[in-house]
Formats: structure tokens, sequence, C-alpha cells
């Protein structure tokens, strides 16, 4: 029935506040009302009394004083020293009626009992004391009544004591119950809120040691609570904030200031740093005088760390040599970065501020803006590409690579702002236009050269046609004429000799005339003037072809004289290198263009190792060139031992620029 | 004959060698392609020699020109070229034969001669 568990079944509730700390003064009490017992009976008295009764009392109080000095009280089983205590209450209140002196036996029953109440703030178990005070004393009265017929008062004068120091006893314990809640339960608030507040909370002596501290205030040090107590403070604070920390506490204690509250710093065991807000209260007693210190410890190293990484991301941008920008979802900027302000004209970011995308932008940027961005932001969340500032300031128009894309909220995903990166490419935009206007230029450089090759080629053939030939045709006919009027065998035989020299040369010349502008292409195209070059220049080597002249439409003059010559030294290079017997050659109109392809059975060679230009002849490289000039391309596909085929195009729109060239 | 060619010092040495051929008459010497079926038409060779490349049209059409006029002339293309298309330019003008520059005297002669015999032939048909 007095066990642990309350009689309802409900967990008993222990004694509150703590029970040593009470056990010890009232151990005192104990012991001291012992020794005056021991005077009592060792100094003169008024006669009457019983040092017996008064000697049984005061072993009783040495006893339970010794106890409870000795903090032994709380280690024993509690029924045995309740037990023990209601008999020595029962054994007093007997002693004092046989001493003769009832009235003030229920004296010490109410001093013995109540204090008992109190110092166990225990309701069920001061009730228990009560009901076997109560007993005791009943049985106490019965027996003097049997005993002593003739002793003073009445038993019903008796009952009516006990009923009356019972109700006392209720009363007193009902209000030491109620009291003893409110403190039990703020208390127990108290202490909850305490060791489960994620705020580091200790609290310390005023010479800095610990008294206690909540888990958190553990977890923020980084070490077990017994290595904490045996410590103080001051040890985790680093050692440059020490002096300042230590200034503080000194402050606090010196009673200029409640509470103080700063930015610290921790230190780990394992060298870890922990950034806090502290807050110091100095606790006072009931007399005002310090008594201890409470610490608030607020962990900010995840926020300070955030601050931290927020300054180094903003330093970034600042600093970073793209624009950077966010802005409102209506547009206006909320932040620019430096280099962003510059490419805008933004003098500070308040100016940037008051500044909307699109007052940013040139007419084209607004364009590109309406047309391109703003729908892509809308529907996909991010836009690339490239668009056109506009300098606010100057007014001047930057060509820049954009990346816009639209931030949103990380827990409900709603869109918060418009994030803007921005690169300035004017400079490579100018670089790559210069480059352009360079391969133009060479491009009609070389349509040029090319040109005035042809035409020096069809002037020097026209010189050789027009002159040399027919000059030195006449001189044969008149050699052969003088040498037929020649009667010396002698003479008509070196005349004849001189005679043949000059039809080789007009040979020769006639080969070269050939060569530098075959009148076939002029005059009948380009499948003729192939078909020419290959009765000529293949066909005598013992080579086999073919031509194929699938042209529905013959290429305008240009065009069928650089086809001309680049197939020309395609099969050049067929006779030269490839070792052929057969050659077929197929021209034909395709994709918009003429193409001319030379495919010969010939040994073959590894694209890759193609030399890349033989003197005095283009080349594949050359020949490439030559066709890129005029927009045309060339197709080697070749293995060695498997034959090479040679196809060229050029297209038809191209040709404009030729003639233009 | 008759012959025609724009370059006047092999004209020259051509009139010398058919003035010293026995057989061949020269009946005029031109030095373009009009000028050449302008004669033709007047003195109506029984040969004429054209220069495949020359001024005012050119053998093809000094060929043509002159088979026109003179429907029983032989025309002989003489040139620096001797591709197939030049050749195949010249005989599908009317030209009977082709001659090309740098060809022995032997050559050309013979080729007038039997240019010659022929157009004489068909003269002497056409007056049957």
């Amino acid at each position: 029935m007095l066990g642990r568990r309350g009689l309802s079944g409900v967990p008993e509730r222990g004694p509150i506040v703590d029970g040593r700390a009470m056990a010890r003064p009232l151990g005192m009490l104990f012991l001291g009302a012992g020794v005056l017992g021991l005077l009592w009976i060792v100094l003169p008295r008024p006669s009457g009394s019983t040092p017996t009764a008064v000697g049984a009392v005061a072993a009783v109080a040495l006893i339970g004083g010794a106890l409870l000095v000795s903090g032994k009280a709380d280690d024993r089983p509690p029924r045995t020293f309740e037990i023990a205590l209601a008999l020595s209450t029962i054994l007093i209140s007997v002693a004092l009626f046989f001493s003769g002196r009832a009235g003030s036996g229920f004296g010490y029953f109410y001093v013995w009992t109540t204090p008992y109440a109190y110092w166990f703030f225990s309701y069920r178990r001061a009730l228990l004391q009560t009901a076997l005070a109560a007993a005791g004393y009943t049985a106490a009265s019965i027996l003097v009544r049997v005993a002593h017929p003739s002793f003073p008062g009445s038993f019903s004068n008796d009952i009516s004591r006990i009923l009356l120091a019972v109700g006392t006893i209720a009363i007193v314990g009902e209000l030491v119950r109620l009291v003893s809640d409110r403190l039990r339960d703020s208390h127990l608030r108290f202490e909850q809120v305490v060791s489960e507040a994620p705020i580091a909370m200790a609290r310390l002596r005023l010479d800095g040691s610990f008294i206690e501290m909540n888990p958190a205030f553990c977890t923020m040090l980084g070490q077990p609570a017994s290595e904490i107590l045996a410590g103080s403070l001051a040890d985790s604070v680093p050692e440059e904030e020490r002096e300042l920390f230590e200034l503080r506490q000194r402050e606090l204690l010196a009673g200029g200031t409640g509470s103080y509250q700063a930015d610290t710093a921790f230190e780990r065991p394992d060298g870890s740093r922990v950034a806090g807000i502290i807050t110091a209260t100095l606790i006072r007693d009931v007399n005002r005088l310090p008594r201890e210190i409470f610490l608030q410890v607020v962990d900010v190293t995840a926020r300070k760390e955030a601050e931290e990484d927020l300054r180094a991301f903003f330093a970034l941008a600042e600093n970073a040599g793209d624009f950077i920008g966010i802005a409102e979802l209506d547009g206006r900027f909320r932040y620019v970065n430096q280099a962003g302000r510059t490419l805008i004209g933004a003098a500070d970011l308040e100016e940037a501020r008051s500044l909307a995308i699109i007052d940013c932008l040139s007419g084209r940027g607004r364009e590109l803006f309406v047309r391109s961005e703003n729908p892509a932001l809308l529907e996909r969340g991010s836009w690339r590409g490239e668009t056109q500032l506009r300098n606010v300031k100057t007014g001047a128009d930057v060509d820049v690579e954009l990346n816009s894309f639209v931030i949103r909220h990380p827990a409900t995903g709603e869109p918060t702002a418009i994030g803007i990166v921005q690169r300035d490419i004017s400079e490579r935009k100018r670089a790559w236009h210069a480059l352009e206007r360079g391969h133009e230029e060479r491009r009609r450089l070389l349509a040029g050269l090319v040109r005035a090759q042809e035409e020096e080629r069809e002037r020097i053939a026209a010189d050789v046609h027009d002159d040399s030939i027919q000059v030195m045709t006449g001189a044969a006919i008149r050699l052969q004429l003088l040498a037929d009027q020649l009667g010396d065998p002698v003479q008509q035989q070196l005349l004849t000799r001189l005679d043949e020299s000059v039809r080789t040369s007009i040979g020769s010349l006639r080969q070269l005339l050939f060569e530098l502008r075959p009148p076939a292409l002029d005059a009948h195209g380009l499948g003729a003037a192939l078909e020419t070059y290959l009765s000529h220049t293949l066909e005598p080597e013992g080579l086999e072809y073919t031509l194929r002249d699938e042209l529905s439409e013959e290429p305008p003059s240009e065009a069928r004289t650089v086809l001309y010559r680049v197939a020309q030294e395609a099969l050049a290079n067929v006779r030269k290198h490839a070792r052929a017997s057969q050659v077929d050659v197929v021209i034909e109109n395709s994709m918009g263009g003429w193409s001319v392809r030379v495919e010969d059975d010939g040994i073959g060679f590894e694209v890759e190792d193609e030399p890349v230009e033989r003197p005095g002849h283009l080349g594949l490289i050359g020949m490439r060139e030559r066709l890129e000039t005029s927009g045309g391309r060339i197709s080697v596909v070749s293995a060695p031992g498997a034959g090479t085929t040679v196809e060229l195009w050029l297209p038809a729109e191209h040709q404009a620029f030729i003639r233009a060239g | 004959m008759l012959l025609a060619d724009d370059e006047q010092g092999l004209r020259e040495a051509l009139e010398d060698l058919i003035d010293l051929t026995p057989g061949l008459e020269l009946v005029g010497s031109v030095p373009d392609a009009e000028a050449a079926v302008a004669l033709a038409a007047e003195v109506q060779p029984d040969v004429a020699l054209v220069d495949v490349r020359m001024p005012r049209g050119g053998g093809p059409q000094a060929a043509a020109g002159i088979g026109e006029r003179c429907p029983d002339a032989r025309v002989i293309a003489f040139s620096a070229y001797d591709d197939p298309s030049s050749l195949a330019a010249m005989l599908a003008a009317g030209a009977s034969g082709y001659l090309v520059k740098g060809a022995p005297n032997r050559e050309i002669v013979e080729a007038l001669r039997s240019a010659g015999l022929e157009a004489q032939r068909a003269k002497a048909s056409d007056g049957f």
C-alpha cells in the first residue's frame, strides 16, 4: 500500500524540491530538539515531570536528526521509517499521558506529524502518517482512561482533540498540497522546457563553474555533461574572446546590469567552433544577493555560415565580369551587379533598381523580349539566346548573350523573381565580323585571281593562236617551198630538218593552246571539253574511259571553267598517281547545281594521307579551295586497293558571286 | 583556190605554195569570213581553204556561207586546233576536209588537189 505506486494507481510523485536540501536543516532541527531534551533531563526541572518520557523523545529526536543530517533517511525503505516514526509518536503520546502531560501530548503529535507531511510534501504519506498518529493517540487515550479512570479530562474530550488535530492537519496538508502542486507543475514545466529546448541553457555558480545544463548545451559544446561540469565556461571560450567574456561576467557580477547579451564563440574539443548569441542573467536570492548565473546560448553557427556564404555569393556576383541580375516578376531590377550596372549605364544599385528590364534593351532587344524571351519564360521558365542591351546613359547598343530564368520559391514552387545572366559579346561579334569580312575578302581575292588566271590563259592562247602558230605555219610552208627549190641535196636535207623542227614546235604550241583554253569549253560545253581532254591525254596513255554527260542545262562560263579545271586536276591525278586502267566520268545536274564524278579503278589511298600540295598542282586542298570559293565542295572516297571516287559539286546560285567578284 | 585566213604572213605563204604548185590556181585571198563568202560568190572557186578561227564569223560561218553560194565548191578547214569539237563544228558547217596547221605542204597540196577534183566532178555533173 505504501509502495512506489499510489493508491489510485497513479505513479507516486516524489519530493519536489530538493529533498536532500530540506532533510539537512530539518535534521539539524531534530538534533537541536534532542539536545534540548537531554538538557531538560540533566538540568533542574519542575516537579511532576518524567525524565523517562523526555529521554525517549530526545532519543527519537536525536536518531531521526542524525539520520536526516547524514542523508541516510532518503535511502531507507519509506515504510520502515514511517512505521518507526508512527510508533515513536504513539510511544511518546502514551509516555506523555502517563507523565500527566496529556495536553502537551497532542502538541507533540502535532509537531511530529506536520513536519513529516511537509518534509515529504506527499499528500498520501502525510494523510497516512496523520491517520497512524491519530490512531496511536486514540489508543493511548483509551489505555489511560482504562488504567486511570481518575485521569483529568474525558475520553470524548480526547477524541475531539484528535479530530481537531486531524482536521487541522488535513487543512494545512491540503494547503500545502495546493501550493506544492502549483510549484511542482511550474517546476516540471520549466524542467521540461529547459531539457527539451533547442537553446543551450546552463546554471553557473558565481565562480563560473557549472551547476547543471540541458542536453542542448552539451550538444553545443560537443562534450558530455560530466566533462562540462568538471570545467568552467571560460575554458570553452576561444582565447582571443576570453578577455572580453570575462569582462562581461565581471560586470554582470558587479551588479551593474541584470543581464547581458553578446555575440560569442565557443570552441569544441575537436577544434570546431560554434558561433552563439549568449544571454547571461544574474539570479538573485530573496535577499537580492547574487546567487547564480543563468545562461542561454542560441547556436547561430549555421546562420553565420549561411550569412558568410551569402556574403561570398554577393562578392562573387558583384565582382563577376558578366551581367548578373535579379528582377521582380514585373520586370523591375531588384539587384544588378557591378558589371551589369556598367553595361546598362546605372551609376549604383539604387539607380539600377529604378530601371526595368525593358528599359535596358535596344529596339531589337525589345522585339526579342516580346517575341521570344517573355513567352519562353512564361512557358518553360527559361530563355537563352543573343539579344541587345541599351546603355541608358550613352544610348549605345551592346550585343549580349542572355540566359534568363524564373526563380521559384524553394518550398512552394511559386515564381518569385527572374534571374538574368548576360555576357557582353560585342567584342566577339566584332571579331567574328572582322573574320567574316576577312574570309569574304579572301574569297573575292581568290575568285579574282582565278578569273585573272583564266583571262591570262585566254590572252596567251589567243596570242599563241593568232600570232605564233600562224607565223610559224607560214614559215614552215615557205621553208618547204624553199627546200623544194634547192638543187643541192645536202642543203635540201638541212632545210627539211629545219622545217621539221618548226612543225614540231607548232605541234607543241597547239597542245599548249588546248591546255590553256580548250575551245570546246566555250563552244560546246563542259562535256565536250572533258571529252577532248580525255581523248587527248588519257587515251594516248592506254587508259580506258567513259564519259556520261547528263547535263540538262550547261553551267555558265565561270562555273564551267571552275568545274573543268578541278575535274582536269582530278583526271591528272588519276593519270599520274592512280595506276588505273579505267576512268568513268559522269556530269549531271544535282542539288541545285552541277556535279562531276570521276571514278577510277586504281590503287586508291588513305584519304587522310593525301599530300597537302604538290608543286604545280592544285592538290586536294587546292581543288577544295577553288570549289569553295564558288560555294561548292569536293568529296573524295578512297581506300588502298579500292580505287578513288572524286565528286565535285558547284551550286547554281553562287555563280552571281563569282561574276560579281 | 580561195584562201581565207586573218594572218597575212600565213596567207602569203599559202599563196606562194599555190602559185608554185602546178595545177593549182589562186582566185582570191581574204582575211575574214564575210569577205570569203562574198568573194566565193563572185569567183565561184573549186576549193576554199578557210581558217577556223578568224574575224567576222570564223571558219564555220565561212564554210556555211560558201556552201550556200557555191554548192559545188569544196571547203577545207585549216586550223591550229585539232580537237574533236572544232572538227565537228566545221564538218557540220559543210567543210569536206580538215587540215591542221603545221601539216606538211605535201598534205596541204594533196588535200587541195583532191578537193579540186571533187569540185570539178561535181560541176561537171551539174552541167549534165
